[in-house]
Order: structure tokens, then sequence, then C-alpha cells
């Protein structure tokens, strides 16, 4: 029977409850490990909204007793066999991840431009070719400044992925892994950061499982 | 449900936890991120028929799985 894989955990940790469509879901334990799984039913996931979000909920409730590595969605093993060599292929990764983890949230931070600051490429008089590449230029300087600006959250964390540019829209976007006791203090470092940054609106969402930090050194 | 939300600023906290600011964070999330298991990843969407997807491509992180 195929499973849905939601996320690997330490084999002490408390599973309840029922994952997507109801399916019951289950710890199989392979020495220090467990991957929590459940029945991925005759066909996979649908991945609209609303499923990604009940998946989300699922990883949550994991972390509220222990570390746990969120598997990305829509990881499906044929079988129980399939789910134990998983765990003892990956065993030393998978226990380095979960005690890299254990005890921190990540944090995603997110910079955008406000409205008046805008397209620095195209300007309203100058569409010479040497006006775009002025744009272009005044655009990496303040992108290496917001980052530059940004700088300081890393200290509140114990990893940081980013900052990179993602979106076309977004200015700049980062990562963190935070020490839930430090979780309050980076928060209001954000808000410190964004006051000085006129031209920049910082938004940061969480408290989420550490996908960005499931793979070894973060980038 | 989930409880992860906007954090900052304070005043998005209001409504309900599935705000578009934090539907792009979890799509970010849960389709890029992660544990990758080694060896086939079923998907399915709403609009397009089960597909075996080899972990040796890359996969978008698109909400959207384009049929092959």
């Amino acid at each position: 029977m195929t499973l849905l894989v939601y996320a690997v955990t330490g084999r002490d940790a408390v599973v309840t409850g029922t994952g997507l469509a109801g399916q019951a879901l289950r710890s199989v334990k392979v020495g220090p490990l467990a991957a929590v799984v459940a029945a991925a039913g005759c066909s996979a996931p649908e991945q609209s909204v609303a499923t990604l979000i009940e998946y989300e909920g699922a990883i949550e409730r994991l972390m509220e007793s222990g570390a746990a590595l969120p598997m990305r969605f829509g990881s499906v093993l044929p079988d129980e066999h399939a789910v134990r060599e998983m765990l003892e292929r990956r065993r030393e990764d998978l226990v380095a991840g979960l005690d890299r983890v254990r005890g921190s949230v990540e944090l995603a931070l997110r910079a955008q431009w406000t409205q008046s600051s805008g397209d620095l490429t195209t300007s309203a008089g100058d569409r010479s070719g040497a006006a775009y590449l002025r744009g272009r230029l005044e655009e990496e300087n303040r992108t290496r400044r917001l980052a530059h600006a940004l700088s300081p959250l890393a200290d509140f964390a114990q990893a940081t992925h980013g900052p990179a540019q993602l979106r076309p829209r977004d200015a700049l976007q980062a990562a963190y892994l935070v020490d839930r006791e430090h979780v309050d203090a980076f928060l209001a470092r954000v808000g410190a950061i964004d006051r000085v940054l006129p031209d920049v609106d910082l938004v940061c969402t969480g408290p989420w499982p550490p996908y960005s930090f499931t793979a070894g050194a973060p980038v | 449900m989930s409880a992860a939300r906007a954090l900052y600023p304070p005043s998005r906290q209001r409504g309900s936890s599935a705000q578009p600011v934090t539907l792009v964070d979890l799509i970010d999330r849960v389709l890029a991120g992660g544990v990758v298991v080694h060896g086939q990843i079923t998907l399915a969407a709403a609009d397009i028929d089960l597909v075996d997807v080899d972990l040796s491509l890359l996969i978008a992180a698109t909400v959207k799985v384009a049929a092959r």
C-alpha cells in the first residue's frame, strides 16, 4: 500500500490524528528515527491549496512534541519497506537534521519595494539604453544595501537561507531558523529594520516547520 | 489547521491564517523545501491525470503541475 510521508521525527514523537483524506497518521520506526506516514490511497494527493494547508497543519502538530523534518509535499513511497530503507540509508543526515532544527522554527521574511519606489529601470522621460543601464545599476545597489540592512537578523538565527531575490516583485526573500525563545526578539528586530527603511515593506510569516533547513549546511 | 500566519507587521494578524501573504510562503515551502525522497514522486492536480515524475527532473514550485 502506497504511503504518503509527512515528516521525519525522533522515534519518541507523539503521532496522533489524521492526515489528508482522514487517513490515520502512524510512525514507521528505525533506530532513533521515525517516519510519519499515512495511507496514500488509490491516488496521490491533489495539489490544491486546501490540501497543502491540511498537510502543513499535520506537520505543525508533530512539531508540538519534538523536532520534525518536513517532507516535501507529495513524497509517496510504495510501502513500509521502502520507508524503512530510506530511514536506514539516510540515518546520519536525518539525525543531524533533527539535531539542527530541534527547539527552533522557521521564519519567512519577504522585503518588497513600496509602490512609490517601484522599478528603477523605467524612468518617465529618458528611455535610452544608458538610462536603462543606470536604472539596473541603481537597482542592484539598492538591493545590496537592503541585504546589508537585513544582515543583523542572522544574529538571532541558528541558520539563514538567503537573502535572495526569488520572485520578480519581491526585493528579497530569506528564511531564518530561529530558536523558539528568540522569536520575539527576532520580530522586534524586523520591526526596527522596517522602520528605518522607508522604501521597503517587510513581511514575516511563521512559525513554519523547517522546510528550508532540512538538507545539510544551509546556503 | 495550519497555525503559521503573518507575524509582522502586526496589523496583518487579524483575519484568517490563509491570507495571500501566508499562502505564498506556504507554497514556496511545501513544494520546494523539505526532505526529498530519492525515487518517484507521484503528483496529481485537479485537472490533470496522475503523473509519475522521476526526481532526477526538476520540479517547478507551482501550484498546478503541468502535464508532461
